[in-house]
């Protein structure tokens, strides 16, 4: 995966061995983790101050939705990937075509539409 | 003398015949002065008042009528007898010798000459007791209905061509309005579908109802009402019929379904909520597999720590659904997941506190890992080592719990040469998912380990 090499990643999510997992699986891929955050709140901050290059965002943290996160890095024009623990509903209405990972997935499955992403930001 | 004779004959004929019709009617007709006395009467008004031929012509009919009907009789007949009106009916009691009422209508006339002048007043009687009995058992009957629709809990409302004509108490509060005597054709302010989109009153199911005269079943609706609250209900609207089958109006009962709604969304909530707990409870568990793969030697060696892991988890989440996933008590935890394996080598102690489901799951995985390298490495691996763990509020912040691991009596303690899965779950667990301090330190007597983190403020908790 050459092409995304050092691409420097913001990690949302509040479940600390998935987060643990998905920080060791994006390090197999070559990618960093830069920030990382389990609350909402703690999620804007780093989304307004931090420099990164893409973002991996868990829809549900602790009951609430991740949402505010979301707009924020599509005012910065910073790509994003929600992973989701929910079913089938559609996320949020404003974010129907974003691209979504369901848990649990297999690092294949995050390669894969981490490359999707990043060639075609959909911004 | 013959012509006399003849017209003398029939004039008698005349007589005989207008005294026998006079008598055969079953109204009572008499003819009265100027004071109301009687001049002359029929049978049947002897039979309606209860007295006799003698009696009445030493009687008016002010005698007999009822004392609280005699004033306004008295005073149309003084304008009759004066020539301001011609005739009048009015219904009055008469009371009869023995007590009883009877109901009479009234119709009186004036006999004039060809100047005007009263001659006398000619009075028709008819007996509508049983008609007035009638009447009033009918309208008992509907007011006895109306009660019966007042009382009822549901909004119940009907309206006939001219629109809304009756409405109960329940169909003010569920509007959160007093609807107007011809509405049309609704109790409500403002109407909308389920879905928001607005719903005209002319277009509702009552309408529909009397527009295609027949009953509406199977509608929701949402009303507004003039203070922004709004209902959710389901109509039943039903065409009225009079006997003859014409469409009358229609009668409509509206039914608060709000408990239904709460209860219907937090049903949803809560199926979502379980939705995302399970995908993420396989997430973990998948972290779980890789992790200790990872840090395994072979097989042998992930297996039980594996399921040690999964276990611990398992654990968690008995006490969780023991308690309906509202929290679980910390000393329970404690107690559950050290008992099976510390052998009464691990003493515990601290107040009681409640945990919120998630603080719960994270701090078993905490204190799993914590019992599995004391029996593994630490203070429990030998038969002289023990361990003590204390809490309590925290000194600096009242609502956090601190709470603390200690080992001793273990073998010679070497800081771990890296960090393993466990020790980076723990700290990810207390310091990042629970935004509390975790502190594991290594010193010669045993590993010490500090944490703390933010608890729920609730009765239970002080």
């Amino acid at each position: 995966m050459a092409e995304i090499s050092g691409t420097r990643v913001l990690l949302v999510e509040d479940e600390g061995s998935v987060a643990l997992m998905i920080e060791d699986m994006l390090e197999e891929l070559g990618l960093k983790v830069v920030a990382s955050a389990a609350h909402v709140s703690k999620a804007c901050e780093l989304a307004t101050k931090t420099s990164f290059d893409l973002a991996l965002l868990d829809v549900n943290l602790a009951g609430e939705l991740v949402f505010p996160v979301a707009r924020i890095l599509r005012d910065r024009k910073i790509p994003f990937l929600f992973s989701t623990g929910y079913g089938g509903p559609p996320l949020e209405e404003e974010f129907r075509d974003a691209p979504a990972l369901g848990k649990p997935f297999s690092i294949e499955q995050l390669s894969e539409k981490l490359g999707t992403l990043l060639r075609h930001p959909k911004l | 003398m013959t012509k006399l004779h003849a017209s003398e004959e029939a004039r008698q004929a005349s007589e005989t015949r207008l005294a026998a019709t006079y008598e055969a009617a079953s109204v009572g007709i008499s003819e009265i002065d100027e004071n109301g006395r009687f001049l002359r009467v029929n049978d049947s008004l002897c039979r309606i008042t209860g007295r006799s031929r003698d009696e009445l012509p030493g009687m008016t009919f002010f005698d007999y009528t009822d004392p609280n009907d005699r004033a306004e009789d008295a005073e149309l007949y003084a304008r009759q007898v004066r020539g301001d009106i011609a005739n009048y009916t009015i219904r009055k009691r008469a009371l009869r010798p023995d007590g009883s009422v009877r109901h009479l209508d009234i119709f009186s006339s004036s006999v004039r000459d060809t100047e005007g002048r009263f001659l006398y007043g000619v009075r028709v009687a008819q007996d509508v007791t049983a008609t007035k009995q009638l009447e009033d058992r009918l309208r008992d009957g509907e007011q006895r209905m109306r009660d019966l629709l007042e009382a009822l809990p549901a909004a119940i409302y009907t309206t006939d061509a001219e629109g809304l004509n009756f409405y109960n108490r329940a169909a003010v509060e569920m509007a959160g309005r007093t609807p107007q005597p011809g509405d049309e054709w609704c109790v409500t302010w403002k109407l909308y579908w389920p879905d928001g989109s607005p719903l005209p009153h002319n277009e509702c199911p009552m309408a529909v109802a009397l527009r295609e005269k027949r009953p509406v079943r199977g509608a929701e609706a949402v009303a507004e009402r003039p203070d922004g609250g709004r209902v959710p209900f389901i109509p039943y609207p039903t065409p009225l019929r009079d006997a003859a089958g014409n469409l009358v109006g229609a009668i409509n009962m509206l039914v608060d379904i709000s408990e239904r709604k709460r209860a219907e969304n937090a049903q949803k909530v809560l199926i979502d909520e379980l939705n995302h707990r399970v995908k993420n409870t396989l997430a973990t568990v998948q972290s779980l597999a890789s992790q200790t793969a990872r840090h395994a030697a072979d097989l042998e060696e992930f297996l039980p720590t594996f399921t040690g892991r999964l276990l611990a988890l398992a654990r968690a989440h008995d006490l969780l659904t023991q308690r309906n996933w509202q929290d679980a008590p910390f000393e329970k935890l404690v107690d559950d997941i050290v008992a099976p394996v510390s052998g009464g080598r691990v003493v515990t102690e601290g107040p009681h506190f409640d945990l919120d489901a998630r603080t719960a799951l994270s701090v078993t995985m905490v204190f799993n890992e914590l019992l599995t390298n004391a029996v593994k490495y630490g203070a429990l691996s030998l038969p002289d080592g023990s361990v003590s763990l204390t809490w309590g509020v925290g000194r600096h912040n009242q609502s956090t719990l601190e709470c603390e691991w200690r080992e001793r009596g273990g073998p010679p303690v070497t800081p771990p040469k890296r960090r393993g899965f466990g020790t980076r779950l723990m700290e990810r667990c207390i310091e990042h998912d629970l935004a509390g301090e975790f502190d594991l330190v290594f010193e010669p007597e045993g590993a010490r380990c500090r944490m703390a983190f933010p608890i729920m403020l609730s009765a239970s908790n002080g």
